[in-house]
């Protein structure tokens, strides 16, 4: 049987690429949108698509941070947690999809090079665990992607 | 608390061979009561839903008491498993998403009844497991029953985040109409 973080990197790469339980992965909505819907704003939503999308990025960013023990690392403004208006241009979809790809690959070497034990490990500067913090991050993974879809209308 | 008050199960002891249990259960419940890291749970999205926004509908997308419903059908999916029931299936868009796209007051309270009691059922039945089970193949499924729960809190969330723009979106849209456009058809008739 793998292990316990072995199997949150097999379910935090499949909600990002594919064959994931609960219906569409990251990647595969985000190649299905037509790119001129991306920056679109809607009156009824806070944050377009790209911004949600990186959004989801940022917090990728977040962990690789705490997993070097950076222990001050927040995302305070709204640019680091919701990006800029360039990063989040149309003409930025394919960039910014691009730079998703690489945070996720570089998430997931530096958790496999961890043990089950990290998992209990206190996320420095936070009140919680590894555990909560990476089962957190495909959960919200999922929640932002559910609104990305009716964004999408 | 009057007499009516609530049956509480004993606490189930944590140790080495229900671990996991215990941490999945915290996180479905997490992700459906609340504290949960990402943000909003399921039952936070939902509160003080009028029967207005759980019938909004929009071009391509379920309607909120739909998915509600649609939820509500996969947690009692996997208590059937959980129990031994090997033919209880979701194989039409009826058992899926029911057939009430478009509720009354009446209707909602009984959509969010079944779904609370359906997570009740879950967690509790996920309480008699040790974590042997969470490797073994879901009968009639190709994945096992680990994939199966983390995939039902997944699925919480992801249908969560599609509740909550569907409610601004109906509201953005519903500025100007009457409040009781869609009103109780039984309480209309006096009851």
């Amino acid at each position: 049987m793998s292990s316990e973080l072995e199997k949150i990197i097999d379910n935090l790469e499949t909600v990002f690429r594919g064959d994931a339980w609960h219906g569409p992965s990251v990647l595969e909505m985000l190649n299905s949108l037509p790119p001129n819907e991306v920056d679109q704003k809607h009156g009824f939503s806070k944050r377009t698509i790209a911004e949600l999308t990186y959004h989801m990025i940022a917090w990728r960013k977040f962990i690789i941070e705490k997993l070097k023990d950076n222990i001050h690392f927040t995302l305070e403004t709204d640019d680091a947690n919701w990006g800029t208006l360039e990063t989040t241009s149309q003409e930025n979809w394919k960039g910014l999809i691009q730079l998703f790809k690489d945070t996720q690959k570089t998430l997931v070497d530096l958790l496999e090079e961890k043990d089950d034990d990290f998992l209990t490990n206190r996320v420095p500067g936070e009140h919680y665990d590894y555990y909560k913090l990476l089962t957190g991050l495909i959960q919200h993974d999922t929640y932002h992607l559910g609104m990305i879809w009716v964004l999408w209308e | 608390m009057g007499v009516m008050g609530i049956k509480k199960e004993p606490m189930a002891e944590i140790n080495e061979e229900n671990l996991l249990v215990h941490r999945i259960k915290t996180l479905l419940d997490a992700g459906f009561h609340g504290s949960a890291w990402h943000g909003p749970s399921l039952l936070e999205a939902v509160k003080n839903l009028t029967p207005k926004e759980a019938s909004f509908k929009t071009p391509t997308v379920h309607t909120i008491s739909e998915l509600i419903y649609h939820i509500t059908s996969w947690r009692i999916f996997t208590l059937k498993r959980l129990q031994g029931d090997v033919q209880h299936q979701i194989n039409d868009e009826k058992k899926n998403f029911g057939s009430a796209p478009k509720v009354d007051k009446f209707e909602l309270e009984t959509l969010l009844m079944e779904l609370s009691l359906s997570h009740d059922e879950l967690i509790a039945e996920l309480g008699k497991k040790d974590d042997n089970f969470l490797s073994e193949l879901v009968p009639g499924s190709e994945y096992d029953y680990y994939t199966l729960i983390h995939g039902i809190v997944h699925h919480d969330i992801y249908h969560t985040g599609q509740i909550s723009i569907l409610r601004k979106i109906s509201n953005a849209n519903s500025e100007g109409l009457e409040d009781d456009e869609i009103s109780s058809r039984y309480f209309d008739n006096g009851l």
